[in-house]
């Protein structure tokens, strides 16, 4: 990416944003009594990145990407994943055909992976072997099938679920998998006035249609615009610092990651969190990112990249609670002021 | 310059100012506790309050130097502070932005900036400096008894020490000691004096008593030899007297035998006395050798033993004045100087007939095996009374007396003893009385635990 040297004007913006906020109001629409996942989910898209979503079946995993492939105006593509499932499945595979002159020649059948959303359902009921076989996908947007390597179609994004309950039968995903999502989102189940909202106004639980789409266009300009938004050096420091804080050879590593983290945060969350950070701050209608966007997108990026001790397992410690630790106890700004000095919230004078 | 550097800059000096105020507190509650300390550990050991200790208090000046330093030293950079206001003015990272890229077109939506406010907990850091100054307060102003570091007291045993060694200079002025004893002696007494102390006087007050007694017991061995020799000084001037004032009244053989008995006890007191040697010249000496005493030398022999006499009898007397000996002791060396020789001349008369030997030593008063008869007769031909005695003696019988020595305490009763004087009976044997082939024995019953010793006792092999 071209270094910024101009951000992008206030209307520019405000344009920018007003698609997202369609975008998301359709989402809510569809979705009822998710705004913030929304808001995250739409946060990923636009960071392009790969969102793994975790919940109990039936809290509208599916659903929600389904309708984010209607209303981008985007293939979708959904893959059952299961113990027998073969990276062929979903890479495609070589086949033999014979044409009409009775000649017989390979052709490769696309498989399902070739798309602009990838829901991968129950991930972690596949093996290793075909999870593996998304790991390029994810991270060059390739496919190499017998030494042929092949581009996925532009935007791509994976958007797998997984279930964490019913464990018997699943492999957890591996770390360098985990690492290639962006984020990891809880789906958790609605409260009761949402419940009693979907069964009162839908019938069979049927999702109403989109009354508004966005075109491939405006998609992308939005994702031109994403690349606009301007990153300040504090708040790269920032970033830098938070992310290096997840390792407790780190100066500014808290008490509590010294006690419950075994492994920290790699760059890529690094990187995850500039970009996710980008997108919020132009959801919010901003040019220029700011420490609460890079608060706000934090806790979605780094929670399935901090492996936890076994010690943060018998406190009933998990990734959030040392998060929220860590972005209450770094200070943001870098002024590093003796801790009998501080900044008053209310700026008076 | 724009409007937001120029915040930034107000932030700064605030930050910068609260620094310098708290590395001031901080180097002050330092500087503070070890000037105080330094204070009083010198008015400790010093008694006067020398003006270098207030001058010390220039050190919070360059306390101050420091805390500027340091507080300009960590003054937050430009970034920082526009990070700050950006935060705290929901300014959403446009404010930070203006220092790197134009934010021309978003003048306009950004709000009223202000530069936010600073708290400083001081409270604690107060309390610090407050107890510091305290501290130094009394460091300075607390009275110097208080602080003064108290030495051990010293044992003031000047008087013991200058006495005894005036005892020890009479000493070695009598020829009683030599010197190098006497160098010893006066080392020891020194040590003594250095070491006494008043946390242990028991042990200084050991050592001079020890140090005293080692005087006077060698005084005393002194004194009574002196006292033998002055005995036989006396002895020796009694007999040259008579042998020179009444040689006339007396036989010729018994002047002669006189004679004799002179020269050898002067010979001998001589050998054992040096004050004798140099009060006597040698050609006396040499006479008495030979046991040819000219009258001329009778009467210098003479003239010597009164000097040697006066010269132990003074010497006794300074020892007694030292304290050294008893007074009871020089009373006795005066009374051993004491003799009369007209008593002695009037005997000699009655007894012109007596050996050499019993010459002297029946010279009455002394008392004693070889020195003379007492003067209390003795008599042995009245046994004592035993009229009115309470104790009379009784002889144990054997018997008794063996078993109180074998007798074995077994605990002591308040009721009076049993006597069973029977028991204690001097008797024979059993087959004393027997008649033979009487089929009698000694039939005393042997206890079961002595059986076997018994037995082997009359074991053959």
């Amino acid at each position: 990416m071209e270094e910024i040297d101009k951000i992008p004007s206030p209307e520019k913006i405000n344009v920018a944003a007003g698609l997202a906020r369609n975008i998301l109001a359709q989402l809510d629409r569809i979705l009822l009594g998710r705004e913030e996942l929304h808001k995250m989910v739409l946060v990923g898209i636009l960071s392009r990145g790969h969102i793994l979503l975790e919940g109990v079946p039936g809290v509208g995993k599916t659903a929600l990407v389904k309708a984010l492939g209607d209303f981008l105006h985007l293939e979708f593509n959904r893959v059952q994943f299961t113990p027998d499932l073969m990276p062929g499945d979903i890479l495609g595979t070589n086949i033999l055909q014979e044409d009409d002159d009775g000649k017989r020649h390979i052709q490769f059948e696309k498989g399902p992976v070739f798309t602009n959303i990838l829901l991968a359902d129950e991930i972690n009921r596949a093996s290793p072997k075909t999870q593996s076989a998304l790991l390029e996908a994810m991270q060059e947007k390739t496919v190499t099938l017998l030494g042929c390597t092949r581009k996925l179609p532009s935007p791509f994004f994976v958007l797998a679920s997984q279930n964490p309950i019913e464990l018997e039968g699943t492999y957890p995903l591996p770390e360098a998998q985990l690492d290639r999502f962006m984020f990891k989102l809880h789906v958790s189940g609605g409260n009761a006035e949402v419940m009693e909202n979907i069964i009162s106004t839908r019938r069979r639980g049927e999702p109403p249609a989109p009354t508004h789409t966005i075109s491939n266009e405006e998609l992308n300009s939005l994702f031109d615009i994403m690349d606009e938004i301007f990153l300040p050096k504090p708040v790269a420091k920032y970033i830098s610092r938070l992310v290096a804080a997840t390792h407790s050879g780190f100066a500014e590593a808290t008490n509590m990651v010294k006690d419950y983290i075994a492994y920290g945060a790699s760059p890529r969350a690094a990187i995850a969190i500039a970009e996710a950070s980008r997108a919020y701050a132009m959801i919010s209608s901003r040019a220029t990112v700011g420490f609460e966007d890079v608060k706000s997108v934090a806790p979605a990026v780094l929670n399935h990249r901090l492996i936890l001790s076994y010690k943060a397992r018998f406190d009933k410690i998990d990734a959030y609670q040392v998060i929220e630790n860590l972005l209450a106890e770094i200070d943001e700004t870098g002024l590093n002021l003796p801790s009998d000095i501080e900044v008053m919230e209310n700026a008076n004078e | 310059m724009n409007t937001y550097d120029k915040l930034a800059n107000r932030l700064r000096m605030k930050i910068t100012l609260l620094l310098i105020l708290r590395y001031c507190l901080q180097c002050f509650s330092i500087l503070g506790i070890v000037l105080a300390t330094i204070v009083l550990v010198t008015r400790m050991f010093s008694s006067n309050l020398s003006s270098s200790l207030y001058s010390l208090l220039f050190i919070f000046l360059l306390g101050i130097l420091w805390a500027i330093y340091l507080g300009i030293k960590r003054s937050p950079r430009k970034e920082s502070l526009l990070a700050v206001i950006d935060e705290h003015n929901n300014c959403g990272g446009i404010l930070m932005s203006s220092d790197e890229i134009d934010i021309q077109d978003w003048q306009g939506s950004i709000p009223d900036v202000m530069v936010p406010r600073l708290k400083w907990n001081v409270g604690g850091k107060l309390a610090i400096s407050a107890a510091v100054v305290t501290f130094i307060v009394f460091s300075y102003a607390v009275p110097a008894n208080y602080v003064q570091h108290k030495n051990a007291r010293n044992l003031d045993i000047t008087e013991d020490v200058q006495k005894l060694n005036e005892q020890i200079d009479i000493m070695e002025e009598e020829a009683i000691l030599e010197k190098m004893a006497v160098e010893e002696l006066k080392e020891e007494l020194e040590q003594i004096k250095n070491d006494a102390t008043g946390s242990d006087p028991v042990k200084t007050w050991e050592s001079l008593d020890h140090l005293h007694d080692s005087l006077r017991n060698k005084a005393k061995e002194v004194a009574e030899s002196m006292t033998e020799q002055i005995e036989k000084a006396s002895q020796s001037q009694m007999l040259a007297e008579i042998l020179s004032n009444n040689s006339n009244e007396l036989s010729k053989s018994l002047s002669l035998e006189a004679m004799k008995e002179l020269t050898s006890m002067v010979n001998s007191a001589a050998l054992e006395n040096q004050r004798f040697q140099k009060a006597i010249s040698p050609e006396c000496l040499n006479a008495c050798a030979n046991a040819e005493l000219s009258e001329a030398q009778l009467k210098e022999l003479l003239k010597g033993l009164k000097e040697c006499k006066g010269n132990m009898s003074k010497c006794m007397g300074k020892l007694c004045k030292s304290g050294l000996i008893d007074p009871k002791d020089l009373k006795a060396c005066k009374l051993a100087g004491m003799c009369d020789s007209k008593e002695l001349l009037e005997f000699l008369k009655e007894n012109d007939s007596c050996s050499s030997i019993a010459l002297y030593s029946k010279c009455a008063g002394r008392g004693g095996v070889n020195r003379g008869r007492a003067d209390a007769k003795m008599t042995w031909t009245q046994g004592s009374r035993e009229d009115g005695v309470s104790f009379k003696e009784q002889l144990l019988p054997q018997a008794s007396l063996d078993a109180m020595k074998n007798s074995m305490l077994s605990g002591v009763s308040i009721a009076a003893p049993e006597v069973n004087n029977s028991a204690y009976e001097t008797g024979g044997g059993k087959l004393d009385s027997a008649d033979a082939g009487s089929s009698e024995a000694f039939t005393q019953t042997i206890l079961p635990k002595h059986r076997e010793a018994v037995k082997k006792y009359f074991k053959r092999d």
